[in-house]
């Protein structure tokens, strides 16, 4: 039996996990090439119109893999942490690809955190038990899936972002250079033809990427208590929160936030981060929406001059407030 | 203290009811205009839904009538309205407008909590006093919901062309003028009567639509520029699957009053299509079509902001029950660009198609019209 894992939207939070889940029950794992035009086309055809880039990604690698397996997984992720939902599109998603690619074969469980930890690995054990009876089996393999996604998430503790350990595998951070923080969710950031490969064109200019993915749920939760009311996203956590953490604890030369064209929780919560974050320091940010129309050369001119204003600037001794208007005639 | 709190059809009747009994200063902002829309979207998120812009709008316009202080709904997710009030308070602050800020969160547990949360609108009334407050605001919005209902009956067989119009905006005024709840039913049997002898055609054979969807784009005329009475002159039918005295039975009273409302009984009908709650009404959306279906409807129409998540869902599975159910259905998505002649062709063109089918009997070729 091939189960297929499409490379898109909770791909580089839980692929590790998992991997050694099905490779331990005996199923073999076949994933979907990295986003490319291809991937991209098929999904933009497939879903809805309305849908942001990351759902028609994922729908690109859902249509690639579905002849070439026997299974398609797409679990319902309810819920990431307690109390805390993802995404109304997480909630909809066995039924929008089952309906729309009019895919039979998905293997497919509901998955919440929502009330407690319990919840969520019961929910595991049901997709176990779909696959073989054996009780002690599933058990050994959650235990080693387990295992191995935490060793996943020292990794990117440690400043390692997903893309780098999944696809890239020889490349160690270097947290002396200059910082910068993406803030979006992973699946944007991590996905190198969606992104327009911005995390190596940081790099290739010299700077180094921090990201939401690098700041422990824990501290994020509790910088996401500056808002009024805590966020009901786990991803609203872990971008307001982690965006503040981040800013804290490395001396960062600016922010860079991703959004996708027409995400529901971003266009408050990026709104908020960006409000909060004028407020606490004059740390420059900048903003990039990405949809299926984004052209390369917009992003590249934005990102030297970004690069510019901050790190150029600073080695010249300048701060990156514009000099526009100090030196004035009318002053 | 003056209260203000945001537009949502009928909503503004209730509320304001409830409040006065318990001695608050109301300030409604005033009516959504093209104005208030502008504002919103001026200050508000770009990719922010419609209804945030307008509430943003209202805010704005009720902050120059004098209100300073704001009461909202909550929830707790996933859809954005939940947080609503807290971004719309910072984009405020910014503007340099101060509110103070009320948000109802809905309660958790029992209805208790809810009460316990109004005590801070209410300060020191007696308990009694608070629930013949609520109980008469709800009975408002309940009384205007039946007249509702009944009005697009007669809207879509009057023989004279704005009658039902007339005697529904002077039920609207009769109702916000109503002291107790003798003169709530006095107002509605006034209205029923009016409605009774508006003269109609009944032989002629109307259509019956139903319109699912997102809540506020369902309920406030302003953001579907009036589609129910568009419609209805078309000599439709309408028929929505949300009703706000429903939403707040549900909601905020916790189903307190038992078979009052047909939400239980939509979202059953939504498996297998949506078999999971995706925030806002996706899950009613899907339900709402089969359940349509089996009331006899000709075909529906789902509304919905642009970049609404739990509508989109729904949106991609429509497709899918409206092929196997055999009904049309057509989605319009609204914003602030959205223009009323370009929503009314595609209304008519859908009406067509529908009394094509109709007139053809079993005997139509399968057609399939969705936003999509």
């Amino acid at each position: 039996m091939i189960i297929g894992i499409p490379r898109g939207l909770y791909f580089y939070d839980f692929y590790p996990f998992w991997e050694t889940f099905f490779q331990e029950l005996g199923v073999e794992v076949r994933t979907s090439k990295p986003t490319d035009k291809e991937i991209l086309n098929l999904g933009v055809e497939k879903a809805v119109d309305d849908a942001c880039l990351p759902v028609k990604v994922f729908f690109g690698h859902a249509e690639y893999l579905k002849d070439r397996v026997d299974f398609l997984f797409v679990p319902r992720l309810v819920s990431e942490y307690k109390r805390t939902y993802i995404c109304p599109k997480f909630l909809g998603l066995p039924e929008m690809v089952a309906y729309r690619l009019k895919a039979k074969n998905i293997l497919s469980q509901d998955l919440t955190f929502y009330k407690n930890w319990w919840g969520f690995y019961r929910g595991i054990y049901a997709l176990g038990k779909k696959i073989t009876p054996k009780s002690s089996k599933i058990v050994k393999a959650i235990y080693f899936a387990k295992k191995r996604q935490k060793e996943f998430l020292q990794k990117k503790k440690l400043g390692y972002q997903p893309v780098d350990l999944l696809e890239l595998k020889n490349y160690t951070p270097d947290l002396k250079k200059p910082l910068f923080a993406v803030i979006g969710h992973a699946y944007n950031i991590n996905d190198r033809h969606a992104s327009m490969d911005l995390i190596y064109k940081i790099r290739r200019l010299g700077g180094e990427v921090l990201t939401p993915d690098n700041v422990p749920f824990k501290e994020a939760l509790q910088k996401a208590g500056n808002l009024p009311k805590k966020p009901f996203w786990s991803f609203a956590v872990k971008n307001f929160g982690g965006a503040l953490y981040l800013n804290e604890k490395y001396p960062l030369k600016g922010i860079i936030s991703v959004n996708s064209f027409g995400c529901g929780p971003d266009s408050l919560i990026t709104e908020l981060t960006e409000r909060y974050l004028k407020k606490v320091n004059s740390l420059p940010i900048l903003n990039l929406t990405v949809d299926e129309h984004t052209g390369e050369a917009g992003l590249i001119t934005r990102l030297e001059a970004f690069w510019d204003m901050t790190v150029e600037r600073s080695f010249a001794g300048e701060s990156n407030v514009p000099a526009h208007g100090q030196y004035g005639l009318g002053s | 203290m003056k209260v203000t709190y945001p537009h949502m059809g009928n909503m503004a009747l209730g509320v304001k009811t409830m409040l006065e009994e318990l001695e608050v200063k109301v300030v409604l902002p005033p009516p959504i205009t093209k104005k208030t829309l502008t504002l919103g979207t001026k200050y508000g998120p770009e990719f922010a839904c419609l209804p945030f812009k307008i509430n943003l709008g209202n805010f704005i316009e009720a902050y120059e009538l004098g209100a300073d202080t704001i009461l909202m709904a909550g929830g707790t997710g996933p859809c954005r309205f939940g947080y609503y009030a807290y971004v719309e308070q910072e984009i405020l602050r910014d503007l340099g407008i101060y509110y103070d800020l009320l948000v109802l969160e809905p309660p958790e547990r029992n209805i208790l909590e809810f009460i316990t949360k109004l005590k801070k609108l209410t300060g020191n009334k007696p308990l009694p006093q608070v629930i013949r407050a609520i109980k008469k605001g709800f009975f408002k919005i309940k009384a205007a919901d039946e007249i509702e209902k009944k009005a697009a009956f007669f809207r879509a067989r009057e023989l004279t062309k704005g009658v039902t119009d007339r005697v529904w905006q002077e039920f609207l005024r009769n109702l916000d003028q109503a002291k107790n709840e003798k003169e709530i039913n006095e107002a509605m049997n006034m209205a029923k009567e009016s409605l009774a002898s508006i003269p109609v055609d009944l032989t002629r054979k109307v259509l019956k639509v139903g319109v699912v969807g997102e809540i506020y784009t369902l309920l406030e005329p302003f953001t579907n520029f009036n589609i129910e009475r568009h419609l209805g002159n078309l000599g439709v039918e309408v028929c929505r699957t949300i009703y706000l005295s429903e939403w707040v039975n549900d909601h905020l009273f916790m189903g307190l009053f038992r078979n009052f409302s047909r939400h239980e009984e939509i979202v059953r009908e939504a498996a297998p299509y949506l078999c999971h709650f995706v925030g806002g009404h996706g899950q009613e959306t899907v339900g709402g079509v089969k359940y349509l279906k089996k009331q006899g409807y000709d075909g529906v129409i789902q509304l919905l902001p642009f970049t609404c998540m739990p509508e989109i869902v729904a949106q991609a599975v429509l497709p899918e029950v409206s092929e196997q159910l055999d009904i049309p259905v057509l989605t319009l998505v609204v914003d602030e660009h959205t223009g009323e002649a370009g929503l009314l062709t595609r209304l008519e063109a859908f009406c067509d198609l529908l009394s094509f089918r109709k007139q053809r009997g079993g005997n139509y070729e399968k057609r399939l019209i969705s936003g999509c």
